[in-house]
């Protein structure tokens, strides 16, 4: 019998790896790419998908999940499918995943503050070439 | 042409995916199996099959989808230096000599050099390509190569700004940098943005395009075009999030705008894994809705701003005379071509190469 909140704590400690590069690391739980988990028997049956169509770590977050959700005592098979059918947004991201990236965001600003296109203070707006608006 | 304003596809490429120029590394598979989804999945049901996607594509049919498939009038061409996963870098330096050659009135060339074969070589290969082809406007780079993974970063002063010298003295306009779409399962690091504020900073005079802008690294990406005057986001690919998910579009476009401004954001397609019809036809009458405005704290945005992204701010860039180009092209052989067949359908001209035998699967 696989008891679904183990299947939970293994999924809470994979990790997004571009959230990871972005300094606010996420799981993939809170990050929102789990879109289904069936546990029937011993196997665990699970769709995710990526943040981007583009994404190139879609692989690895596959791997990982076959590793660590394979680890969980009474698992003996582990299938992963990448959805296709709905696409990430931020909206997607639980409230402990926002809580993480808004602290993260907080920061970096905090660090190094910047205000909405600070650039034209760089230019004297008689001498900006930019268009003419803003 | 859109309201008498030119529409400019900042990012247009002739790849060659055959077998024969595609290295047998893993990472070169990944890519171009990444790049055939792309196309296939992104704008479905107008494009081609992967196989006849893995051949070698003509500049001639890049030039015939551009301007006679799309209201696209002026194009540039990047010359590619990913030499690790395809033998002749993606996009042969021939092919855009070919470009600016036959059509001079209709592209601008992108030089290409890859910094990690070290700063020696790399100003040799660019006064080589600048002597063949000093027409050239624009430097194009990527971050990082394969077999064995090296990468370089933009703010390396002994690296890449002598490269930066070079080109600016040798009168290029624009550098443009792939970034936030890594290239297959490889370290993310070198695909991130803290580097090109530091290049930016050093090289006024230039203009740096972050390609593929908001593809990922978003707030990164927003810093850079808040902070620098001369940083923009291009939108290869990244624009054909219009058609494919309308509402992060919108986001991104929003944010773009709200920190940097629209004359930060260049129009591209990346013409032909991706279409340039359908999203120029998408962004011509782009709005974001109340709540969008809302949310950013800006207002609507205007038919001025979105002829600034379809073409305006490129423009700019390059020192582009529009009424001259205007003239160039007004009766060139696409303008004929396209006036007795009107639009022509997206990848018409593509499949009817493919038809034909025009096109060879080897490099």
């Amino acid at each position: 019998m696989i008891d679904k909140a183990e299947v939970d704590a293994a999924l809470a400690a994979i990790y997004d790896p571009c959230s990871v590069q972005a300094n606010a690391a996420i799981s993939i739980a809170d990050m929102g790419l789990v879109t289904a988990l069936n546990i029937e028997g011993d196997a665990v049956h699970m769709r995710i998908r990526a943040t981007s169509p583009w994404c190139t770590m879609i692989g690895s977050i596959m791997q990982a999940i076959e590793t660590k959700v394979g680890a969980v005592a009474g698992v003996r098979t582990v299938a992963v499918e990448i959805e296709r059918e709905t696409n990430w947004s931020e909206a997607d991201l639980s409230p402990q995943g926002r809580e993480t990236l808004q602290g993260a965001r907080a920061r970096s600003r905090a660090a190094y503050p910047v205000r909405p296109r600070q650039w034209q203070e760089r230019i004297p707006k008689g001498e900006r070439n930019d268009g003419s608006i803003g | 042409m859109i309201n008498d304003q030119l529409v400019i596809d900042a990012v247009a490429h002739a790849y060659d995916m055959s077998d024969a120029n595609t290295e047998t590394n893993h990472y070169a598979r990944v890519m171009r199996d990444m790049l055939c989804g792309l196309h296939e999945l992104w704008q479905p049901g107008i494009g081609v099959s992967a196989a006849d996607q893995c051949t070698d594509w003509p500049i001639e049919v890049v030039a015939r989808s551009l301007f006679l498939e799309s209201n696209v009038d002026l194009a540039a061409t990047h010359t590619l230096r990913l030499n690790s996963y395809f033998k002749d870098g993606l996009c042969a330096r021939h092919k855009t000599v070919e470009a600016i050659r036959r059509w001079p009135q209709r592209f601008f060339a992108y030089v290409g050099l890859d910094p990690t074969l070290g700063v020696d070589t790399c100003l040799r290969e660019f006064d080589e390509q600048m002597d063949e082809l000093p027409e050239a406007v624009g430097l194009k780079l990527y971050p990082a190569q394969v077999n064995p993974f090296r990468s370089w970063r933009m703010d390396d002063p002994k690296l890449a700004f002598p490269l930066f010298k070079a080109a600016r003295d040798r009168g290029i306009k624009v550098v443009a940098i792939h970034k936030a779409a890594p290239l297959g399962p490889v370290p993310i690091n070198p695909f991130k943005l803290d580097d090109v504020g530091g290049a930016a900073d050093a090289f006024p005079e230039l203009s740096f395009e972050i390609v593929h802008a908001g593809w990922s690294f978003m707030d990164e990406t927003l810093l850079q075009l808040a902070v620098m005057p001369n940083i923009y986001a291009n939108l290869e690919c990244t624009s054909a999030f219009s058609t494919k998910m309308p509402g992060h579009f919108e986001d991104m476009i929003a944010n773009f705008v709200a920190w940097g401004g629209a004359q930060k954001i260049i129009f591209s397609s990346g013409t032909m894994v991706l279409h340039s019809h359908p999203l120029v036809e998408k962004i011509k009458d782009f709005q974001v809705s109340e709540a969008t405005m809302q949310k950013f704290g800006i207002p609507q945005i205007t038919a001025e701003e979105r002829a600034l992204i379809l073409g305006g701010n490129y423009a700019r860039i390059v020192g582009l005379d529009s009424d001259k180009a205007k003239k160039a092209i007004a009766d060139d052989e696409f303008a004929q071509e396209k006036r007795k067949t009107g639009l022509q359908a997206p990848y018409s001209n593509w499949r009817r190469y493919l038809k034909e035998g025009r096109i060879g699967a080897a490099a």
